[in-house]
């Protein structure tokens, strides 16, 4: 490609002072940036040329800041020294992108490449919005702040057993039921209660069944994704799961989980599980509901299981892990139920569950409440394209999409004083 | 050859300048007639050629994509916009890789260099401030972007309802180019009173 014909000089047009401030010292900076970057991928001059079609002595200009890098350089430089453009260019990166890029970099298993990715999406997309847009950051409610400072103040201690574990869990979850306001009955939209209080935005998305979703939380910025391609309660159990993560303040940045990884032995996890439990299905709540269906105290029948199951939106498995910590399944009972199958024992009772909600697989794609009604004002403002809106939908039906969210917005006439 | 390609008279008091993308470049290489007719059209004004464009369409037609074969007939249509102008300078790299990730908006890109030809574009063109630039894509993502920066953007339907408005073409003309587009996969249906009155949904915005 020629060099010969660069930027506003060769349209005619003077650069301001700004725009012509120390060029030549940027390209100096860039070029270190690239020799750096090269040397610690062990590539020499000529391998690196080889790889973006330019010659050694090109790329050597380059590293010194004799010859400054073109636009359509850029991607091809950083594809190859594995880092940003914005690393080559000297930009620092926003916390978004700076949570985004460690995302796209952390070793992570092959099950949750999917998770990863879209987290890492949302990420950029939260920053591209708080650019354009001015969105202002995620803020907690003053009832999810007093659960958040009580939570760090009261079990900043790893418990060492697994009842200890299970107690803070249940007292977290009883705390924020308080807190919030929320008595001790069923959850409607648990994501909608999540972000509404505890300053973190929530996704679902059907990213398959080997990885339940994930939790990153870093400084101001918390992202907790979940794969809706589980029946709807099982993902209200992860969702919860990893509200626990967030509200204990786990100190790992990117918590994933898999199903093995939920149900760890660890005092980590048994905390979470116990949150989750006793927020979804508190005590007083799922007494209350047996009592109401007529069930002998302490003798909880398959037909009143299905019945829990719909009322409180969770999964057979999860009801019987808290009707088991709460006293009311024994483990062996438990394991009886389960084994009867969670699809026969639905079909068996149809009427205890007209909705079936509680095993239906939603496939639900669900972006965060904020970035979406920020996006989709933006969008109509014509201040961003459709991509922003198609990402966090998922969609790729651009011409049905756009008639959709511009229907009855006002649009640009053509200008007329264009003479051709 | 110069740098910026000009062959008529300034317009008006800014002269207007045409920077077409890849998207747009790709369209006209669907339909010779329609490459011909935008060429004698716009050609009346300075065109300006970005490297980032050229290196888009260069990788484009090296991809497997179904718009391959459009990449390489443009590559080889480009001679009447000049000799490409490079975006090296320090503010217009950096605006350029903003605008890009702006234009991608998160979506996954396509091949390594997907908007960066828009990019650069509305990064030099904005800047451009003595002159009137107009920026011609087919991607509306990238045409919102260019009006956000003073750029005035046109889908290559609008400048044809532009052309018809101005007596530079039939709305007939006009329809076979749209019908041409649309055979390609390029585009919606428009029918030649859509053209010609400008009622063009997505591709007249903005």
């Amino acid at each position: 490609m020629t060099e010969g014909l660069t930027g506003l000089a060769a349209l005619g047009v003077p650069a301001t002072p700004l725009e012509s401030a120390e060029p030549e010292q940027h390209a100096a900076q860039v070029g270190a940036r690239v020799a750096a970057a090269r040397r610690r991928r062990r590539l020499s001059g000529t391998e690196l040329g080889e790889m973006v079609g330019l010659r050694k002595d090109q790329i050597s200009k380059i590293e010194s800041g004799r010859r400054r890098l073109d636009v359509a350089e850029l991607p091809h430089f950083a594809a190859v020294l594995g880092v940003t453009a914005r690393y080559i260019l000297g930009q620092a990166d926003r916390p978004a992108l700076a949570i985004a890029a460690r995302l796209a970099a952390g070793a992570s298993p092959q099950v949750m490449r999917s998770a990863r990715r879209r987290a890492r999406q949302l990420f950029e997309i939260d920053d591209l919005l708080t650019q354009v847009t001015a969105m202002p950051p995620v803020r907690s409610s003053a009832e999810g702040l007093r659960v958040a400072e009580q939570a760090r103040a009261k079990f900043g201690t790893l418990p060492r057993s697994k009842a200890a574990a299970q107690r803070q869990g249940r007292e977290l979850a009883e705390l924020t039921r308080r807190e919030l306001d929320l008595g001790s009955d069923a959850l409607g939209d648990v994501a909608g209660v999540m972000e509404q209080h505890f300053a973190v935005d929530v996704a679902l998305s059907p990213l398959g069944t080997d990885a339940d979703g994930l939790c990153v939380h870093s400084g101001p910025a918390a992202l907790i994704l979940a794969s809706s391609d589980f029946p709807d309660g099982h993902v209200r159990f992860t969702l919860a799961h990893e509200l626990a993560h967030h509200l204990f303040d786990d100190p790992r940045e990117v918590i994933e989980e898999a199903e093995r990884d939920m149900f760890a032995g660890t005092a980590v996890e048994w905390r979470a599980n116990a949150f989750a439990g006793h927020f979804l299905m508190p005590e007083r709540g799922v007494r209350s509901v047996l009592e109401w269906l007529g069930e002998a105290p302490n003798a909880v029948s398959e037909r009143a299981v299905v019945a829990l199951m719909e009322h409180f939106g969770v999964s057979m498995a999860a009801l019987i892990y808290q009707l088991n910590i709460i006293g009311m399944v024994s483990y062996s009972a438990g394991q009886q139920l389960r084994g009867r199958g969670v699809m026969s024992l639905v079909e068996l009772h149809r009427e205890a569950a007209p909705s079936g909600a509680a095993t239906t697989v939603g496939h639900v794609r669900r972006p965060p409440e904020r970035l979406a009604r920020r996006a989709l004002a933006a969008a109509r403002e014509q201040r961003l394209g459709l991509s922003v809106v198609a990402s966090l939908l998922e969609r790729d039906d651009d011409e049905q999409l756009w008639d959709e969210i511009m229907a009855g917005h006002a649009q640009a006439m053509l200008d007329t004083s264009i003479v051709l | 050859m110069t740098s910026v390609a000009s062959s008529g008279p300034a317009a008006s008091e800014k002269a207007l300048v045409w920077f077409p993308d890849t998207s747009a470049l790709v369209s006209m290489a669907v339909h010779l007639p329609l490459h011909q007719t935008v060429q004698a059209t716009l050609s009346a004004h300075r065109r300006v050629l970005v490297t980032a464009v050229v290196a888009e369409l260069e990788e484009l037609a090296k991809s497997s994509t179904p718009i391959a074969a459009w990449a390489g007939a443009a590559l080889g249509q480009l001679d009447w916009l000049g000799e490409p102008v490079r975006l090296d300078d320090p503010a217009g790299t950096v605006l350029a890789a903003e605008l890009q990730e702006q234009i991608a908006a998160g979506r996954p890109r396509k091949h390594a260099l997907e908007h960066f030809g828009e990019a650069a574009i509305i990064s030099l063109a904005s800047r451009a401030r003595t002159l009137r630039p107009l920026m011609l894509s087919d991607d509306y993502d990238a045409r919102v972007a260019a009006k956000n920066r003073n750029v005035e953007p046109l889908s290559v339907h609008k400048l044809m309802h532009l052309m018809i408005s101005q007596g530079k073409v039939t709305a007939a003309q006009a329809f076979s180019f749209a019908d041409a587009l649309n055979r390609a996969g390029r585009a919606q249906d428009y029918t030649a009173d859509e053209l010609a009155s400008g009622r063009l949904s997505r591709v007249g915005q903005p």
